[in-house]
């Protein structure tokens, strides 16, 4: 009989899934806190914003696509909005409400950045009313305040109530990602409440360190200098994160059998040096250290930001990989 | 101009939303980066030992078992490819069977063979008859730290013992089927919806051979007198009655002796169930007051306690032959009268009901007016 192997398809997924969700947070946070206002171009908001869907869309597919039956019978994907008693559906319902408010708010911030979008739109749009005579009429049948199309839109009055209910369905993403393997209880290692959390941290974690680390340093360098807290920020989360992962482990080898030998896969066994080296080294100890540094500075240089932002995604996408292929299911 | 401001310069040529592919490109470097650098973590490892990153799964096959549709959804199908055709009904399958949870994996997730080929010898090569015995860790799968009482039934059954077994890889000689055979063709034990005779159980039992499959020390021939080897009362009686006392059947638990009830069940009363009068589990709270089940048909004449003039073993239209107050009231309450069912003479009311006898009765034409007691002679 066909076995289901989880590898690299989920594991993408989930570190999408989570990295959009973190990215989403970060763009809310400057957002809601007003920080993006502070200067006059926040690459940060512009990138979290709208990276958050396409991440999270294609994370999406990648699991439509691991699935398999959604492909070969896609008439009974809606019955998998239906069955409450599934994570599985909780987690449907939230992406499906997640998605469009991403894209949403991906839109809503570009336009704001280039005002020039909507005289663009303004202008194609009278094209198109030329050469079709039709557009005009139709357009006069919808009702007079959908016709008015101002100039300039209220931006920040509509991105903050995008932003307040996109944020509260971005947690729910990143910790329903933990949660759909937290209740499967065959795989003993995953069967632990820390898992959530810990790709909650990991994904706020992520989250700034693609938007903030790599894509605004790479948009502007001297990014580091107006948000000289930050640093202290990243500390508190890979501090959160290293905890939650000790944790995760030794949690997992105290309770001995499947879930002790997952753990020891990661640690001693053939999962360890992409652990050590990788997770651990390059992408906790290497980036805090970078964030004392700069915290004692006040800024760090161009590269050094680079990698620890790179550190911290690679991180969190081997975190998501470790913990799915060192899975031992219980012994039957 | 020293290297930052230099660069700072260079980017700020960028447009805005070029952060958006920027950020995009780089969370794909990673994750293709991620895919490199695994293998040659990999091939560092001191370790070299696979792990099962396997997750146990039932396959799924509904999509490659069309083959079986043809002959098992259809009688004459069978009939035509069977040895013996007489007993080709046994393998007629419910077509809408293939939609509950277990019939929705297909039949070769669990009977094997091949479902796309039109070939029966072919198609029932490596054929399972019954996966739970064959393969019984396919069923723990899914269901784990499955209820030794079943909720709501008060059954016991040996579900910890028989996973137990099932984990452990230990012979054993039950199996998921013998109690749920039919899940995957539409029975469903969970919801209750269609119920299990417990005669599947008195059966299984009668033909088990070895009793110590589901019992394990203890003195067995004491439990076996008694239903609560497999049945927890949920009644405070348990203790002083055994369940035989008022269950007589082993069908269903609604059937019982009303001779057992303590006290004398007239009429009707011996046909209601338990739990019309009694509250469940444990018979508190009776209702014996007649108006809690009765609705008076004379809210203005009498009270709550019916029984004063009727008989609780009759029918409601003759009043209690014992009721000797109906005398009192009206000194003609004898003879035919008693026979008059009450509405014969309370028309519309119970009270103030005029005691003549013209009220029922008219004078014959043999009789003038001036005639009017007519028991003076009657």
């Amino acid at each position: 009989m066909a076995e289901h192997h989880w590898g690299w398809l989920i594991a993408i997924y989930l570190f999408l899934g989570g990295m959009g969700a973190g990215s989403f947070m970060m763009a809310a946070v400057f957002e809601l806190s007003g920080l993006r206002y502070e200067h006059d171009f926040c690459p940060t908001a512009m990138a979290g914003a709208g990276v958050s869907g396409p991440l999270i869309l294609v994370g999406v597919l990648l699991l439509v696509f691991d699935l398999g039956a959604g492909l070969r019978e896609p008439w009974r994907i809606p019955l998998m909005f239906t069955n409450f008693g599934s994570v599985m559906t909780w987690g449907i319902w939230i992406l499906t409400l997640f998605l469009p408010i991403c894209f949403l708010y991906g839109l809503l911030e570009l336009m704001h950045n280039q005002p020039g979008i909507m005289v663009w739109v303004r202008k194609r749009l009278r094209l198109l009313a030329r050469r079709w005579r039709f557009l005009p009429r139709l357009w006069r049948l919808l009702p007079r305040p959908l016709r008015v199309m101002p100039e300039v839109l209220p931006y920040r009055w509509i991105k903050r109530i995008v932003c307040g209910a996109g944020i509260v369905l971005a947690v729910g993403t990143a910790v329903y990602t933990g949660v759909l393997l937290s209740v499967v209880k065959a795989v003993p290692l995953w069967n632990t409440p820390i898992l959530p959390a810990l790709f909650l941290v990991s994904a706020i974690s992520t989250g700034m360190g693609l938007s903030f680390d790599l894509a605004a340093t790479l948009a502007l360098p001297e990014i580091h200098r107006r948000y000289t807290a930050m640093p202290l920020v990243h500390m508190f989360f890979i501090g959160l994160e290293v905890v939650l992962l000790a944790l995760f482990l030794i949690v997992s080898l105290s309770r001995g059998g499947e879930a002790a030998e997952s753990a020891r896969l990661i640690l001693i066994g053939n999962r360890s040096v992409v652990f050590w080296v990788l997770v651990i080294g390059f992408g906790m100890v290497y980036p805090f250290m970078v964030h004392v540094y700069a915290f004692a500075r006040h800024s760090h240089g161009f590269l050094s930001g680079i990698l620890s932002g790179a550190g911290i995604v690679i991180a969190g996408l081997f975190v998501r990989y470790l913990i799915v292929a060192a899975a031992i299911p219980i012994t039957m | 101009m020293n290297h930052n401001e230099m660069h700072l310069h260079q980017v700020r040529r960028w447009p805005r939303w070029a952060v958006v592919p920027i950020g995009l490109g780089l969370a794909g470097f990673a994750v293709v980066l991620g895919l490199i650098l695994e293998p040659a973590g990999y091939a560092l490892s001191p370790v070299k030992v696979e792990p099962t990153a396997t997750i146990p799964a039932v396959g799924y096959g509904r999509d490659i078992s069309d083959g079986c549709h043809d002959c098992h959804f259809s009688l004459p199908a069978l009939q035509a490819s069977a040895d013996d055709p007489v007993h080709a009904e046994a393998y007629l399958i419910e077509p809408e069977s293939i939609h509950t949870t277990h019939g929705s994996l297909g039949c070769v997730a669990c009977h094997g063979g091949d479902g796309e080929v039109a070939d029966k010898e072919t198609g029932h090569r490596g054929l399972i008859a019954d996966i739970s015995q064959a393969h019984p860790e396919q069923c723990i799968i899914c269901h784990q730290d499955l209820p030794d009482q079943v909720p709501g039934d008060e059954l016991l059954v040996p579900h910890q013992l028989v996973e137990s077994k099932i984990v452990h890889g230990e012979p054993g000689n039950l199996f998921c089927s013998d109690c749920h055979g039919g899940v995957g063709h539409g029975f469903d034990p969970v919801s209750g919806e269609i119920y299990c005779s417990m005669m599947i159980c008195v059966d299984c039992h009668t033909e088990q051979e070895d009793c110590s499959t589901c019992h394990q020390g203890g003195d067995l021939e004491a439990q076996m007198t008694g239903c609560d080897l497999c049945h927890d009362s949920p009644h405070d009686v348990g203790e002083q009655l055994t369940c035989p006392c008022c269950h007589t059947s082993v069908e269903t638990w609604q059937e019982i002796d009303a001779s057992s009830h303590p006290v004398e069940l007239p009429g009707r009363h011996g046909q209601v169930h338990c739990f019309e009068c009694h509250t469940w589990p444990n018979f508190k709270g009776l209702h014996y007051i007649c108006t809690d089940c009765h609705r008076s048909g004379h809210t203005e004449w009498g009270d709550d306690e019916c029984t004063q003039c009727h008989d609780p073993g009759a029918t409601w239209d003759i009043v209690a032959s014992t009721w000797d107050k109906h005398v009192e009231l009206w000194d003609m309450y004898k003879g035919d009268h008693l026979q008059v069912k009450c509405q014969g003479c309370h028309f519309e009311t119970y009270t103030g009901l005029d005691p003549s006898c013209d009220t029922c009765h008219s004078l014959p034409q043999s009789h003038d007016e001036s005639y009017t007691k007519c028991w003076l002679c009657h």
